[in-house]
């Protein structure tokens, strides 16, 4: 009991504090500068005249973000499945998945819009790029670093290389594979905000929070700027936890990184 | 506790405001030999439309009145109002309309002369493009920085919809994308298709009756401590345009091109030729238009429209964005 | 040739060498034949090859010369079953444990009812009937080993090799696992290769036990142990088998002794 209500008393305290803390800083802005920062129920009366178009561009960032993510998913573990299977492979294609990391999304977003157009196709191979790597780094690094016993009891037994890849070498990879799954977790939705941001779109109501952050900017809207960057807080926060819990869902029963709950 | 809070304030807006910012002189000395160090932060990269101010700088015009001026290149993202509303510099370019809407969010901006009387801004089109006026953009997409004002205006007045993406500050997508209808400077962005072989046609957007001036600003706490170097480089300033569109631009040319390498020659004449034909800097003297001049009537008319077209919350008076005292005093005198 | 199906199988391992790479000889001149249905012990000082030994009839490891029979067959193919049970449990930790003592009939295509009838049978040997459906994370460690070793017969192997499977348990346990190991011969006869640095353990569980010295690994002695099957926990108490563990330290002793000089 003691701990549940520390658990859920101790972030409203220290929200509370930084609101105050918030207050207060503003309260010693002097004129001049007071349009760097708005008070704290400016940024929450900006939620309440803006939250069809906040909830809009979320909702839009949000399925931007899971299209790149899920299909990210897919494709990097088949990749890494790939890698997986010889050193050759994997030193053929790992520096090019280094280069896929590194291109620098701005330089790719006026490109992306020439060959698929702009809005949810450019945002959602946007997310797909960045969430990638990753998710198939981690998850190689896990199909090939199965416990070397486990490798030796299938060659006893005489398992074919397909019975030890989806018996052992996978579920074996699984907490790797949501190590990774957790970073892509955090950058699905920065990266959708990014993709938007510069390669969003108005048309069919598809403008995202980057593109609010754009409008919002060009007319110095700082409240409405500091509600649309706690929305991508938002967003960011549902994403990890949906993948917390997955990751919960598959290695609860069995994995030491997860407390005995059940005895 | 209160001068606790004070100092905290005064701490997270020295934080807020970084590092590099400019130490205001607190004395002008425009006689003197010492010359007062300023800034200029451009919104874009060193082109004919700066070409005054370059002109003012290597003739100059500066020098003679006090000041020794720093011409910041800016670029795509730059934002330079941000800039000089946090103090960062004391002077800057933009729209007037994007200056209203600024200080009615509270930002220490002064729009204190006209840079030109009329905005160069206009949508790009392929020369086959059926769309022929600002009406047939019903249901279409156009490249441009969403949140601008005239966007609203357009819609309004013609009652027409259209979508928005986020310029990519390139012409790339638009020699690709035969449809695609893209914000940009008639000065500059048609010359340089035209030589890539790229029919173009273009919609002037203050020909829509949309029509901000494009004005020379300043950090709202600076003109009050330092009047005399805003109305120096006010002076100084038109002196240069004057010079650059009328005499020999030739000087502001060669700065201009070693600054940007993308500048020829031929670039620089066609957007000269545009500013001096189009009249953008200098107006049409037969409505008392001159260069650096600024209307109040036609700010005013200008707030009162944003105000109706729900852009700015509330009718914003003429004080909170513009203080027309630094003009010179021909200038100002003649607009009432 | 013996029917591999029907009964314990004989091995016979002649003049086997094993080297790694250029490094020096792990095992020289290794030659040694089992009778179908002995349970051989391995005891020696660390670093004499003995589980290199194991890994080598097991057909893990590639021998460097000499050959060695399962039966008639080289091992690695299509010797009769053999199984081979690890210092650890070696399970899967996300399988439960019904489903890791399954693993070598699903590997093998064994038909569900029979998979599931096995798996029963097996676990109630070693007396985890009631814990099919644990993780083995929820079992002790000595639980985590029976589990290793209901997987271990659930192909009815002919051949047992077992390296260390009780090491890292207490004494107590591993006693108890001892007396198991040898009830469950009771139902289906195999013959085994137990490597062990417990003399008790070689004496209480083995009919042969092998000695081997290091540098390089060969077999200096080989020791019968007479005592009868059945053993309990009172064969521990008897004076023969006293006798042989004193033989067995001190041919241990002087072996060590010896790798020492």
């Amino acid at each position: 009991m003691k701990g549940s209500t520390t658990r859920y008393l101790a972030p409203v305290l220290s929200a509370a504090v930084f609101i105050g803390g918030w207050y207060a800083i503003r309260a010693g802005l002097p004129t001049e500068k007071q349009f760097m920062l708005p008070w704290p129920h400016d940024v929450a009366q900006a939620f309440a005249e803006n939250w069809q178009t906040l909830l809009q561009a979320s909702l839009n960032i949000a399925l931007g973000a899971a299209i790149g993510l899920c299909s990210a998913t897919m494709v990097a573990v088949l990749m890494a499945i790939l890698m997986s299977l010889s050193g050759f492979i994997r030193a053929s294609l790992y520096p090019h998945l280094m280069a896929l990391q590194m291109m620098p999304v701005v330089a790719l977003a006026p490109i992306l819009v020439i060959w698929v157009g702009p809005g949810l196709p450019s945002v959602s191979i946007i997310t797909f790029i960045i969430c990638f790597f990753p998710i198939v780094v981690n998850t190689t690094q896990g199909l090939i670093s199965t416990d070397r016993k486990l490798v030796e009891l299938f060659a006893l037994y005489r398992a074919s290389r397909w019975q030890q890849i989806t018996r052992l070498r996978l579920p074996a990879a699984m907490p790797y594979f949501f190590t990774g799954l957790r970073i892509s977790g955090i950058l699905a939705s920065i990266g959708a905000i990014v993709g938007d941001f510069s390669a969003g779109s108005s048309a069919n109501d598809g403008a995202g929070l980057g593109f609010l952050v754009i409008i919002y900017g060009a007319q110095f809207k700082m409240a409405e700027l500091f509600a649309t960057v706690i929305s991508g807080c938002l967003i960011g926060f549902v994403f990890v936890l949906i993948v917390h819990r997955v990751s919960w869902f598959c290695l609860h029963q069995w994995h030491d990184s997860y407390e005995r709950s059940d005895s | 506790m209160a001068r606790f809070l004070r100092t905290l304030g005064l701490l997270t807006a020295a934080l807020l405001a970084g590092c590099s910012r400019e130490s205001h002189p607190a004395v002008a000395a425009p006689s003197g030999p010492e010359l007062t160090p300023v800034t200029l932060q451009l919104d874009w990269f060193p082109e004919p439309a700066h070409g005054g101010f370059y002109q003012a700088a290597v003739r100059g015009f500066y020098a003679e009145a006090g000041l020794d001026v720093t011409i910041n290149p800016g670029g795509p993202g730059g934002r330079p109002i941000p800039k000089v509303a946090a103090g960062q510099v004391p002077f800057s370019m933009g729209r007037s309309d994007d200056m209203m809407l600024a200080a009615a969010q509270g930002l220490p901006v002064l729009i204190i002369a006209a840079l030109m009387q009329r905005d160069p801004q206009a949508l790009l089109l392929h020369a086959d493009n059926p769309v022929e006026t600002f009406a047939d953009l019903d249901g279409r997409e156009v490249m441009a920085y969403p949140g601008s004002a005239w966007v609203p205006y357009l819609k309004k007045r013609y009652g027409i919809e259209f979508d928005l993406m986020p310029a990519s500050f390139g012409l790339a997508r638009f020699i690709a994308d035969p449809e695609l209808i893209q914000a940009c400077f008639i000065t500059d962005e048609p010359f340089r298709l035209r030589k890539q072989g790229v029919a173009v046609k273009t919609l002037l957007l203050s020909d829509s009756g949309y029509d901000p001036y494009r004005v020379i600003v300043t950090h709202a706490p600076f003109a009050q401590e330092n009047p005399e170097v805003v109305r120096a480089f006010v002076a100084a300033s038109i002196r240069g345009w004057q010079d650059y569109l009328f005499g020999d631009p030739a000087p502001a040319h060669q700065a201009i091109a070693a600054l940007n390498d993308h500048m020829t020659e031929a670039q620089m004449d066609y957007s000269l030729t545009q500013m001096r034909e189009q009249k953008f800097v200098q107006g049409f003297s037969e409505r008392g238009e001159r260069i650096g001049h600024l209307d109040p009537g036609r700010l005013d008319a200008h707030a009162t429209l944003l105000h109706e077209l729900g852009v700015l919350p509330e009718p914003l008076p003429m004080s909170r964005y513009a203080d027309l005292s630094f003009l010179p005093t021909e200038l100002s005198a003649g607009s009432f | 040739m013996p029917d591999p199906n029907s009964s314990p199988c004989a091995v016979e391992i002649t003049d086997v060498s094993k080297q790694f790479g250029d490094g020096p000889p792990v095992l020289t001149g290794i030659s040694f034949g089992t009778a179908p249905g002995d349970f051989v012990a391995v005891i020696g000082p660390s670093g004499c090859g003995k589980s290199t030994l194991l890994r080598l009839i097991a057909g893990l490891s590639p021998l460097s010369r000499g050959t060695i029979k399962v039966d008639g067959f080289p091992p690695g193919g299509d010797e009769p079953e053999t199984a081979f049970v690890f210092q650890e449990p070696t399970l899967l930790p996300w399988s439960r444990v019904a489903a890791n003592v399954e693993l070598p009939l699903r590997l093998r295509g064994v038909a569900e009812a029979k998979r599931r009838q096995t798996v029963q049978i097996c676990l109630e040997r070693v007396r985890l009937g009631d814990r099919a459906d644990a993780f083995p994370r929820q079992l002790s460690g000595g639980q985590q080993m029976r589990v290793s070793i209901a997987r271990a017969l659930a192909l009815e192997p002919k051949l047992l090799l077992l390296d260390e499977p009780f090491g890292a348990l207490d004494e107590i346990t591993r006693n108890h696992l001892n007396e198991e190991l040898l009830a469950l011969r009771e139902h289906t006869a195999w013959t085994a290769f137990f490597v062990t640095h417990s003399i008790m353990e070689a004496v209480f569980l083995a009919n042969r036990v092998l000695v081997m010295s290091a540098n390089p690994g060969r077999i200096a002695h080989e020791v019968k142990v007479d005592l009868p099957y059945p053993r309990t926990a009172a064969t521990r108490e008897t004076t023969d088998f006293h006798t042989i563990a004193d033989k067995l330290s001190r041919l241990l002793h002087s072996v060590e002794e010896e790798a020492k000089s």
